[in-house]
C-alpha cells in the first residue's frame, strides 16, 4: 500500500475526545495539544490521513484505541494546507522541496525532516492504523506557539461517527 | 501587557471549513457531549479527585452556574491517562487560577465553556463567531488566551492582574460572546 502524499489539499484527521468538545459541535483549542512528550526529539501531533483510509474506518480506530470501543466518535479534519499555514504562521521555518515534493522543516537538530511522515500502526500487539500520521514539525514549536498554532486550528466544526448498528 | 496583535490579512484562514468527504455520510445529531463517553465519566474512585480537594472552598466561593458547574465536574473527575496515553488529570494549580479568574470576572461575563488540555490545564473559551471567539488556557502560573476580534488577533501569557481589566475593558466585550 503506497503512503500518503501530503498534498496541500489532502485532510489529515484528528481524534476529538470529549473534554474538547464544544457546544455546537466545535472543536475546543484543546484538541490540537498533545501530552507532554518524554522524548521532543520524536514528538509530533498524532493525526490520520484521508488519503490512506475512509473516515468510518479511522473513527472506528479512534472508537478503539481512546474509548474502549464504545460511543459517538468526533472527527476533526483538516487541511495540509491549513497546518502548513499555522506552521509558518508560528514561525516554523517550512519549506517545499520540489526534487522529492515534500514539506520540509528545520529540525532540533540543524537539519531537513519531514514535516508530515507516515506512521502506520502495524505491530499485531497493537490497535492497527494504517493511515497514521503525524505532523512533525510541532516540536519546534515554543510553549506559547503550540497555544498560537492550536487556535489557528481549532473552532472548525467536528464530524460525529455513531457506533455502526449491530445486527 | 507584553502581548502580540496581528491584523489579519483576507487570506487568514478565519473561514468556515467547507472541507466534505464524497460518499462519506454523517452521524445524525448525538446526545449531548458531555454524556456521550461513558468512559470519560467513570472516576477513577468515590473520592474527590485531587484538583476539586484542593479547591473546594474556592469552588464554593465562585459561585458557579449549573451548567459551568457540571462542565467542571465532568473533566475534574477524568484521571490521568484518560485523554490518552501519558495525559494528566486536572492540575490544582490551573482550577485554582480559572476560579480566581472566574470571581473576578463573572460579573460581567457569560458563562464561558471548558476544556481540558492533555497536559492537565483547564482552558475557557467565549465564542461569538469564527472571527470573534477568546481562549483562555489557565497553566497555574499564567494564563494563556488569545483574542480574535475580527480583523485582529491579540495573543500572550499574562497575569490574572494583567489580564483580567485587559478582557473587561475591550472595547468588543469578549467576555459577554455566545454563540447566536
Amino acid at each position: 500500500m503506497t503512503g500518503p502524499t501530503f498534498g496541500l489539499n489532502t485532510e489529515l484527521t484528528r481524534y476529538v475526545n470529549p473534554a474538547s468538545q464544544l457546544r455546537g459541535r466545535r472543536t475546543a483549542i484543546t484538541a490540537f495539544l498533545e501530552s507532554p512528550p518524554e522524548d521532543r526529539t520524536k514528538e509530533y501531533l498524532s493525526v490520520n490521513s484521508l488519503e490512506v483510509e475512509g473516515a468510518r474506518l479511522i473513527a472506528e480506530y479512534y472508537r478503539a484505541r481512546f474509548q474502549s470501543g464504545r460511543g459517538p466518535v468526533a472527527i476533526s479534519t483538516t487541511t495540509v494546507r491549513t497546518f502548513t499555514y499555522a506552521g509558518k504562521k508560528c514561525g516554523v521555518d517550512l519549506h517545499f522541496d520540489r526534487s522529492i515534493s515534500q514539506w520540509l522543516f528545520g529540525d532540533l537538530n540543524g537539519s531537513n525532516a519531514s514535516a508530515y511522515k507516515h506512521h502506520p500502526l502495524r505491530a499485531s500487539k497493537d490497535l492497527k492504523s494504517e493511515s497514521h500520521c503525524g505532523v512533525e514539525f510541532v516540536r519546534m514549536l515554543s510553549e506559547h506557539r503550540r497555544s498560537q498554532f492550536a487556535r489557528l486550528l481549532s473552532g472548525f466544526r467536528f464530524h460525529l461517527f455513531n457506533e455502526p448498528r449491530r445486527r | 501587557m507584553s502581548n502580540t496583535t496581528t491584523a489579519l490579512s483576507a487570506d487568514d484562514g478565519l473561514t468556515v471549513n467547507t472541507s466534505t468527504w464524497s460518499g462519506q455520510q454523517q452521524a445524525p445529531v448525538p446526545m449531548p457531549p458531555q454524556l456521550g463517553n461513558p468512559n470519560l465519566l467513570t472516576p477513577t474512585s468515590g473520592a474527590l479527585t485531587e484538583a476539586l480537594q484542593a479547591n473546594w472552598q474556592k469552588v464554593d466561593r465562585a459561585n458557579l452556574g449549573a451548567r459551568l458547574g457540571g462542565n467542571l465536574m465532568r473533566l475534574a473527575i477524568v484521571p490521568a491517562g484518560g485523554l490518552g496515553a501519558g495525559s494528566r488529570a486536572l492540575s490544582p494549580a490551573s482550577l485554582s487560577e480559572f476560579l480566581d479568574f472566574w470571581i473576578r470576572i463573572r460579573g460581567v461575563a457569560v458563562e464561558p465553556e471548558l476544556a481540558l488540555a492533555p497536559d492537565g490545564t483547564l482552558a475557557a473559551e467565549w465564542f461569538k463567531s469564527r472571527q470573534q471567539r477568546l481562549d483562555v488556557r489557565f497553566t497555574g502560573d499564567k494564563a494563556v488566551y488569545g483574542l480574535i476580534a475580527r480583523n485582529t488577533i491579540s495573543e500572550g501569557a499574562e497575569t490574572l492582574d494583567a489580564l483580567v481589566p485587559f478582557l473587561r475593558n475591550h472595547p468588543a466585550q469578549p467576555l459577554r460572546w455566545n454563540p447566536a
